[in-house]
């Protein structure tokens, strides 16, 4: 009798651990279901690769007559977009235009990442979730591709608009943030200390408020990483 | 001794569910502790930069001195509230903060700017003035998405304790240019859903007559404002040039030159901060990389192995 009231007892204890550990990781697993995105839609956005039916003009003249094909044009951009994102602050309030220029090419610089990296995608999604294939680069891409959505939502564009309408726009907007007059100023010392902490502080706050809104996007990285 | 076994195995099963669970979360959590460190020191390190700043006469400084002061209570209580797990309260307290920094950095004189005003739209092309138009539109209506999410974040985060229509109000007072009592008012009449709650907040930081006025005149306004009206007279013109408006009241209904100047200068500030610039530096190498390059690389290499690394790659088989 007291062998079988204690055989009961020991069955009530392990299936309350069972059904704790069935919860666990139940809300566990659907915890990431629950993301705005999974990593099969965040992959499916990055785009196919296509290449542009037009450019602007002013970025033909930039390609000049000898760098006709995709590969010669996107390269040449990627090489002058770096240069222009790496220029002071102080360049491009001399140069407004510019790095929306930059911005036009980044377009090409993305498009050609995906087009080096096309068939990696393809393995990683094949072989997504039992395998990570190639997870690194494909983080890669999906930051370069928020960065792209970022830019584009300024100007009042987004992943749908199609990359020739996305240069065109960024290349009209430098021509006339170009047709503009430099005015040149003197600023004295104690402002120009005063910009320079600013901008630091500014900076400061940017980052750590972008590491909280980034923390589910942080968390899709990690679930790709951790495979 | 049954019993006291099967208790030593539930404790160690118990044991090995609550760490893995609490190991998950700290994992995620530990970037975010070392992202606060670090704010929490760049921005003591900055305070007390500005704090150290030589006594200055120029009344622009002092503003901007004391406009920057006004940000502390807000840093602070950001800080404090990270502390305790509200992360949702942290971030609505820092939105303000960044706009309020932008405001402030806006305020301070250029050593250059750009004078669109000198541009003859009347020489732009069908195109080009369909999309200025369309560009200045959109950052309009951005702006006043923005402005009323951040309204309801200020909002939210007086019901925390800490009243950032006030600091607002007091910035403004200082002569630097930030989220007004009319820019509140205007959020609120295109916004009904959140009137109560923001009033609510916003009396306890200013004056409530004052506020009264400015909602009947942005009453009066959003009818002609609305965003609906100008989409439809932005669509009326075609953005056609013959039928365009005057220079003049494009000026002021759809192009705002500052706001593109502005907004320039903060996606500039973006890029540099490493907003784009994640890939690009890997790009920029690939890109410059050249056959001078990697004959140096190869020289340098060679004179650093001298004798010592021959086999170890595949070209020293």
């Amino acid at each position: 009798m007291y062998y079988l009231l204690f055989i009961e007892r020991i069955n009530l204890k392990r299936k309350i651990l069972f059904s704790l550990l069935f919860i666990f990781v139940f809300t566990h697993k659907f915890s990431y279901a629950e993301k705005p995105l999974t990593v099969v839609q965040e992959v499916a956005q990055l785009g196919k690769f296509s290449e542009p039916s037009k450019y602007p003009e002013g970025m033909l003249i930039f390609f000049g007559s000898a760098c006709k094909n995709f590969t010669c044009r996107a390269e040449k951009a990627t090489k002058e977009m770096a240069l222009t994102f790496k220029r002071s602050k102080l360049y491009h309030q001399r140069k407004p235009g510019h790095q929306l220029y930059a911005l036009a090419m980044f377009e090409l610089f993305y498009l050609n990442e995906l087009k080096k990296k096309e068939k990696r995608i393809e393995k990683f999604i094949l072989a997504w979730p039992e395998k990570n294939k190639y997870g690194k680069e494909v983080i890669s891409l999906i930051k370069l591709n928020r960065s792209k959505e970022k830019m584009r939502k300024s100007l009042g564009m987004d992943l749908n608009t199609s990359i020739e309408e996305a240069m065109a726009r960024y290349w009209i907007m430098g021509d006339f943030l170009q047709k503009g007059v430099i005015k040149k100023k003197k600023i004295s010392k104690d402002i120009k200390k005063r910009e320079k902490l600013l901008a630091k502080y500014k900076k400061a706050v940017n980052k750590f408020n972008s590491a909280l809104k980034n923390k589910e996007e942080e968390d899709l990285y990690n679930k790709i990483r951790k495979k | 001794m049954i019993k006291k076994l099967n208790k030593i195995n539930l404790l160690i099963l118990i044991s090995i569910i609550l760490s893995f669970f609490l190991t998950s979360i700290v994992k995620s959590d530990d970037d975010l502790k070392k992202n606060y460190n670090d704010f929490v020191k760049e921005t003591t390190s900055i305070r007390n930069q500005l704090n150290s700043l030589p006594a200055t006469n120029s009344t622009k400084a002092l503003a901007i001195d004391n406009a920057i002061k006004e940000m502390d209570q807000a840093i602070e209580f950001a800080q404090k509230n990270f502390k305790t797990n509200d992360f949702e309260i942290t971030e609505k307290t820092l939105n303000f903060v960044d706009r309020s920094l932008t405001d402030i950095n806006n305020s301070v004189p250029k050593e250059f700017v750009n004078d669109l005003t000198v541009v003859d739209m009347n020489k732009l092309k069908d195109k080009e003035l369909k999309e200025v138009y369309q560009v200045s539109f959109e950052m309009k209506n951005n702006k006043k998405k923005e402005l009323t999410s951040l309204v309801k974040d200020m909002a939210a985060v007086d019901k925390k304790g800490l009243n950032l229509f006030e600091v607002s109000k007091n910035i403004n007072d200082l002569g630097v240019k930030t989220i007004s009592i009319q820019d509140i008012a205007k959020a609120v009449v295109e916004n009904p859903a959140i009137k109560s709650e923001v009033l609510e907040s916003a009396e306890k930081g200013i004056s409530a007559e004052y506020l009264a006025e400015q909602l009947a005149e942005a009453e009066k306004l959003g009818i002609a404002e609305s965003t609906e009206k100008l989409s439809e007279a932005a669509k009326a013109s075609g953005f056609n040039k013959d039928v365009m408006p005057s220079l003049e009241t494009m000026r002021s209904d759809f192009f705002d030159a500052d706001a593109h100047n502005a907004a320039m200068a903060e996606m500039a500030e973006d890029i540099q901060a490493g907003g784009i610039g994640e890939g690009v530096g890997a790009a920029e190498a690939a890109a410059s990389y050249t056959a001078e390059d990697r004959d140096s690389q190869k020289a340098q290499s060679e004179a650093d192995c001298t004798g010592s690394c021959a086999g170890d790659t595949e070209s020293g088989k």
